[in-house]
């Protein structure tokens, strides 16, 4: 092995990376024409300076910045005055990504973090590399680190000319957010708030009307330009997926790696017959609760055609095709309301627990992949021969439980469950009498 | 009520008949024909009905101080001593329930634990779903000469431990569950 030799990042990274000082010089011009009237010679001449000074910093910065691949780790070296350098060693890499900002998109561009604890929170970052640099790096990185190439997150791979399988007409995605029921009560709980403001006083009632037009505007629109542009396209490995408007991000589900999904119907969108689906992939664990749901989300709204025949692809069993049982109408004291959503069906390949009133959830489970369950059961549920089973899957969205089944039924079920044995086959419970 | 497993496509719910033709009972949720219940050791419970006892000592000793320095902590010491003591006998008489309650099943390709008395409990793990197993003992348990294996699957939610065995039986259980686990394993 030659020795690697030093590189540097992209010479217009310090533009990009300068944005904050234009920013701050913004604010101080609005600021100064406040006081004093707007000045040109002013403006120009502070301009001047800010510019200057970004300048010359990022332009040092950059210089400053070296980072250097060998066989066994990378190092990366920075900082003006106080040095600063950086070893990752390769074979401990969990994760690299590559991401684009909207700025550094315009200039094709883009950032390589590097994880190396699997927490999502990046080690080291490159900022900025060509686009196609940072793709073969990250590329060179995974194969020395004996990882495969699989649910990182990767914008613009050749999969784009693969057929769109799914794409999330922009109408939808924006209705399907308003409905959400989350936003509709925070909405209704601002109206609420609005229609006392006689009682509280016109001021407050401002403030509250404004405040909810800001959290939710802005809630809305972050979602809107994350989900923006969603599609979905079939690779070798599994699915593709790409979305947003002003970052991209695209990632793979690999078809092998996925432990259950979940489809999530929100009350209003059942009404329209809409779904979104979340995928539970082992060894995809993340930080933060916007990456964890870009992660793990499979489809952010979709018919429930169109979802059923993507998890299809995915599991490779059609959920739809198992039928399911309800909980016993002896349950009702213990749920009144959701009783008739609590449904569990078993197939050969797939385990399917449906529960929940306001937002149902449907859990879809390839058998093979259940780690290990629970039955569990309270006084009542003594009380009326009921018990719940629980199935244990690696962390993720998926959480498929069946509540208050027929105490025989459940044992069978975790048995069938957790075992190889067909479910037709006798329970292992059979000597216990039956009271038929 | 069911009919047999078959009956999964079917509606399971109707007309259940009343309790007393269960002839079963209520226990038949958690036997197992064929698998003895392997009950963990009385040690478990003196354990903590000594830490129990520990915490009444405790109660009593700050009972004791309210009374003597508090204005009318005689009356507060009068009505708290007999609620910490009813208290206590309950906890001692749950206690020795729920020590009682922990058992564990192998079987040939998973383990059964079971606990609880109120809330019953049955965990089953695949041998082939282990990812590692442990045996911990912290100084008081080492003094009742109990043990604690738990299994870890690739899942946060398989909750099966196994407190109060002796320590060679921990030991000779983690190695055998290893074994297993090693014969039988599946992975992701």
């Amino acid at each position: 092995v030659t020795e690697a030799p030093v590189r540097r990042l992209h010479p217009v990274s310090p533009l990009l990376r300068g944005g904050l000082f234009v920013v701050a010089w913004l604010g101080w011009v609005v600021n100064d024409a406040r006081n004093s009237g707007l000045d040109g010679l002013r403006i120009a001449i502070s301009g001047g300076v800010v510019l200057l000074a970004g300048l010359v910093l990022g332009t040092a910065s950059w210089w400053f910045t070296r980072y250097r691949v060998d066989a066994e780790e990378i190092r990366i070296d920075s900082g003006i005055f106080v040095r600063r350098s950086r070893r990752v060693r390769i074979e401990r890499l969990q994760a690299v990504e590559v991401q684009q900002p909207w700025l550094a998109r315009l200039f094709g561009l883009a950032e390589l973090s590097l994880d190396t604890a699997g927490t999502g929170e990046a080690e080291a970052k490159l900022a900025f590399l060509p686009y196609v640099e940072a793709v073969e790096l990250r590329r060179l990185l995974l194969d020395r680190s004996g990882r495969p190439d699989s649910a990182v997150s990767d914008p613009r791979r050749p999969a784009d000319d693969r057929p769109v399988l799914y794409r999330a007409p922009p109408g939808r995605l924006l209705a399907s957010l308003v409905l959400r029921t989350g936003f509709v009560s925070a909405a209704f709980g601002a109206a609420i708030g609005v229609a006392l403001s006689p009682l509280i006083g016109r001021a407050i009632g401002a403030a509250v009307l404004l405040g909810a037009v800001i959290t939710l505007g802005s809630v809305l629109i972050r979602q809107y330009l994350t989900w923006f542009g969603f599609t979905v396209r079939e690779t070798t490995q599994g699915l593709r997926i790409r979305s947003g408007l002003l970052s991209v991000r695209s990632q793979t589900v690999p078809a092998g790696r996925v432990q259950g999904v979940v489809f999530v119907e929100p009350l209003l969108w059942r009404l329209l017959g809409w779904v979104r689906v979340d995928v539970t992939v082992a060894g995809v664990a993340r930080s933060g609760d916007d990456e964890r749901q870009l992660v793990s989300a499979l489809v952010p709204v979709a018919s429930r055609e169109e979802a059923r025949a993507l998890v299809h692809r995915l599991l490779f069993a059609d959920p739809a095709g198992v039928s399911l049982s309800l909980a016993p109408s002896r349950a009702r004291p213990l749920d009144p309301i959701g009783l008739r959503m609590l449904q569990v069906g078993l197939t050969d390949a797939l385990a399917v627990m449906r529960r929940g009133v306001f937002t149902t959830r449907t859990d879809v489970v390839p058998r093979d992949k259940i780690q290990s369950v629970h039955v569990r059961q309270g006084p009542l549920q003594s009380a009326l021969r009921l018990a719940s089973v629980h199935l244990h899957l690696p962390v993720g969205p998926v959480a498929a439980i069946a509540e208050h089944r027929d105490q025989q039924e459940a044992w069978r079920l975790a048995l069938a469950l957790t075992g190889r044995q067909p479910i037709t086959g006798p329970p292992s419970t059979a000597s216990t009498p039956r009271s038929q | 009520m069911g009919g047999p497993p078959a009956a999964y496509g079917r509606a399971t719910s109707g007309v259940s008949p009343g309790r007393s033709a269960y002839a079963g009972g209520v226990d038949d949720l958690f036997e197992v024909p064929g698998t003895p219940w392997v009950r963990v050791r009385p040690a478990l419970a003196r354990l903590r009905h000594q830490l129990l006892i520990a915490g009444l000592v405790v109660v009593v000793l700050v009972l004791a101080i309210v009374a003597a320095t508090v204005s009318d902590g005689v009356v507060v010491a009068a009505v708290g001593l007999p609620l910490a003591v009813v208290a206590t006998a309950y906890g001692w008489r749950m206690i020795s329930r729920n020590a009682a309650s922990w058992a564990y099943a192998e079987r040939d390709d998973d383990l059964f634990i079971r606990r609880g008395v109120m809330f019953r409990r049955v965990e089953v793990v695949p041998y082939g779903r282990m990812q590692l197993v442990d045996v911990t003992t912290g100084p008081l348990q080492r003094r009742h000469g109990i043990a604690t294996v738990h299994l870890h699957t690739a899942s946060p939610g398989t909750s099966a431990q196994i407190p109060g065995l002796s320590p060679e039986e921990a030991a000779r259980l983690r190695d055998r569950l290893t074994a297993r686990g090693e014969a039988q394993a599946a992975g992701l």
